[in-house]
């Protein structure tokens, strides 16, 4: 009797015991679903108990948390070294022998990005958590270690991302200071260029063939690579001309060598990315500033672009330590207009022509004023289309045209000596005589151009010569008037008509 | 990414081919790729995440892995099963040396095998990826490499 009160007892006291701990086991588990911290318990195999947050399992969903080796949890999410870290740490949180304050620095968990993966094992996402561990006692022993996480996953991002924005906006601010002294069309001219080059490379690099001869492609790629670094230079643009000046160091080295394999286009393309990365950066930054598409309108004024800004930085440089005095004339010349397979020969007829005029062409401003002429020399430049033909006009009035009369004047009793000229083309164009004895490397129409200045010239002059012709181009000489001399410079040119 | 990193990995396939094969593979020209999907018979990827992230794959046609095949294995008779274990070994072999050579610290995804060439194989959007040519025995393949 009195033992069926006392189990009854026992069986109410245990009933009482498992309500309630039912029920503070059930509010536990509502106070952890509630909370926005991840908590949960290890035991001293390191596995998980069935206690833990929501907010845990969340993190690790869809994986099964329950009972799992925590360990296991992170695998493949942080690095083998976190993970080995880790193991020694915890199982030292249930060594009474280490102290728990003094062993917490060790924690490889404080602050870590764990990776996740999609279905591949590929890294799709990543979240940022700091884990903190407590040791829980019962009767004096480490029963548990409770874990607590808090996902700073926000305040990583955001803290990188600051980071990342004060570099980029101030890498924005000293690109934009640069950009902002240049003519917009300019810098449309400037895009248009690199971009082109750019492509070009990238085209070559991967249309070439293994078994192709490298250096070919390397001499291609060279050139490209002197284009886009020159026009970085022409603008003034300090961070694109770093770039592409190293750019073209690396290309010049690797083309010197000996043996060209695929490995050796390495840098190249390497360079090549980052270069197509800051343009797309500057292409963004223009889009940006207010206004842009419609001011970058282009006007005639600067109908010129980076061709007249080549010219315009010649005549500056030669004429600065001199008292010549240049003015230069380019409303009748659209750089834009140039059929793209011209522009090289025309950028190099012109330089070579300015430089040869502004050399032994045009005096000092005094000797104009003496010769009572504009103490400003004249130097005017003009494009157009006429017939199936695309011509360049360079004209100046500086005193050469008298050694180029004298020249013709020279040519034409040499005509007459000789005969009437073979073709009508021929007899049309007595300049072109002119031109021939000035291409003359060892021939010298003043004392100037007996220096080494002046043979370099020449020498250019014959260069340019070669390629005119190679790409059809004729030239003249001819007197407009009394003060001006006139060279034109004529390329065949045939629009090709649409198919209907 | 650098240039060393391009070395690495190109190193690291053509030791690949030397050592197995022992016949030497050839790199081609490099180039940046464009949407334009590089992807052959079969693929290998591994990805990469830690300090720096991104993926590499390696993507050979059925004839060359064939060829390698009965050069590794002296058969003729080879199952799909066995050239997708050859490719994800290649894979794998990269993999390895990346780890080997990069540390602990990254973590090195274990060696996914595509077959066919159906679709592109996806790569991180905001990184750009390098396309290196191998040719071995005159059959092309080639290695991506996208790295932080």
């Amino acid at each position: 009797m009195i033992m069926d009160k006392t189990s009854e007892k026992i069986e109410i006291d245990t009933q009482n015991y498992f309500d309630n701990f039912g029920s503070s086991r059930h509010q536990l588990l509502q106070i952890l679903d509630a909370l926005d911290t991840g908590i949960f318990f290890l035991n001293s195999n390191l596995n998980l108990d069935a206690t833990h947050s929501k907010f845990f399992s969340d993190i690790f969903e869809p994986e099964n948390v329950t009972h799992r080796p925590f360990l296991e949890l992170l695998e493949n999410k942080v690095s083998e070294k976190t993970l080995e870290e880790a193991e020694e740490y915890l199982k030292f949180m249930f060594m009474e022998e280490h102290d728990e304050m003094t062993i917490a620095d060790l924690n490889p968990l404080k602050k870590i990005e764990l990776h996740l993966s999609d279905e591949n094992g590929m890294w799709k996402a990543s979240k940022h958590l700091s884990f903190k561990f407590k040791r829980i006692r019962e009767e004096g022993r480490i029963n548990f270690v409770m874990g607590m996480i808090a996902d700073i996953t926000s305040h990583v991002e955001q803290t990188k991302k600051l980071a990342d924005f004060e570099k980029w906006s101030k890498r924005q601010i000293q690109w934009l200071l640069s950009l902002l002294h240049i003519e917009l069309p300019l810098l449309k001219e400037f895009i248009t260029v690199i971009e082109y080059e750019i492509n070009h490379i990238d085209k070559l690099l991967k249309s070439t063939q293994s078994n192709t001869d490298h250096a070919a492609v390397f001499n291609k790629i060279a050139k490209s690579c002197y284009h886009i670094n020159s026009t970085a230079i022409i603008l003034d643009l300090d961070f694109f001309t770093k770039e592409s000046s190293d750019f073209k160091d690396e290309v010049d080295e690797i083309k010197n060598k000996e043996n060209i394999s695929g490995q050796d286009f390495i840098p190249v393309v390497i360079r090549l990315g980052k270069m197509q990365k800051m343009l797309n950066e500057i292409k963004d930054l223009l889009s940006h500033i207010k206004g842009l598409n419609n001011s970058i309108r282009t006007t005639r004024r600067f109908d010129g672009g980076l061709l007249i800004r080549l010219i315009e930085n010649i005549i500056k440089n030669l004429t600065d330590s001199t008292d010549k005095k240049i003015q230069l004339k380019y409303h009748k010349f659209n750089n834009m207009s140039i059929p793209f397979k011209y522009k090289q020969i025309v950028k190099e007829f012109l330089i070579v022509l300015t430089r040869f005029v502004i050399e032994f062409g045009i005096e000092s401003s005094e000797k104009r004023k003496s010769l009572n002429v504009n103490p400003f020399a004249t130097i005017e430049l003009e494009s157009k289309f006429e017939k199936k033909t695309f011509v360049i006009i360079f004209r100046h009035d500086g005193n050469i045209m008298r050694i180029e009369r004298l020249l013709q004047e020279s040519v034409s009793v040499e005509m007459e000596k000789s005969g009437p000229p073979e073709t009508v083309e021929e007899s049309m164009h007595p300049g072109i005589d002119v031109m021939r004895l000035f291409f003359t490397p060892d021939f010298s129409t003043s004392e100037n151009l007996g220096t080494t200045e002046g043979m370099e010239i020449m020498n250019d002059f014959e260069v340019v010569k070669k390629k005119l012709k190679m790409h059809g181009g004729r030239l003249k000489v001819t007197f407009t008037s009394e003060s001006f001399s006139e060279y034109t410079v004529t390329f065949p040119y045939f629009v090709k008509k649409e198919n209907k | 990414m650098k240039e060393t990193d391009l070395h690495f990995f190109i190193d690291s396939t053509l030791n690949y081919f030397d050592e197995v094969t022992n016949d030497k593979a050839v790199t081609g020209i490099p180039y940046i790729k464009s949407d334009e999907p590089v992807v052959l018979d079969y693929t290998g990827i591994i990805g990469i995440s830690g300090k720096r992230k991104g993926s590499i794959y390696i993507t050979a046609s059925t004839k060359m892995l064939k060829t390698m095949g009965k050069v590794i294995l002296h058969t003729d008779d080879l199952s799909t099963d066995d050239i997708k274990d050859l490719i994800g070994e290649i894979a794998n072999t990269i993999s390895g040396n990346v780890r080997t050579a990069y540390g602990s610290d990254f973590m090195i995804s274990v060696p996914v095998v595509v077959e066919g060439h159906a679709r592109d194989i996806s790569m991180p959007e905001d990184l750009q990826s390098f396309v290196i040519p191998i040719t071995w025995n005159n059959f092309q393949s080639f290695l991506v490499v996208c790295l932080e």
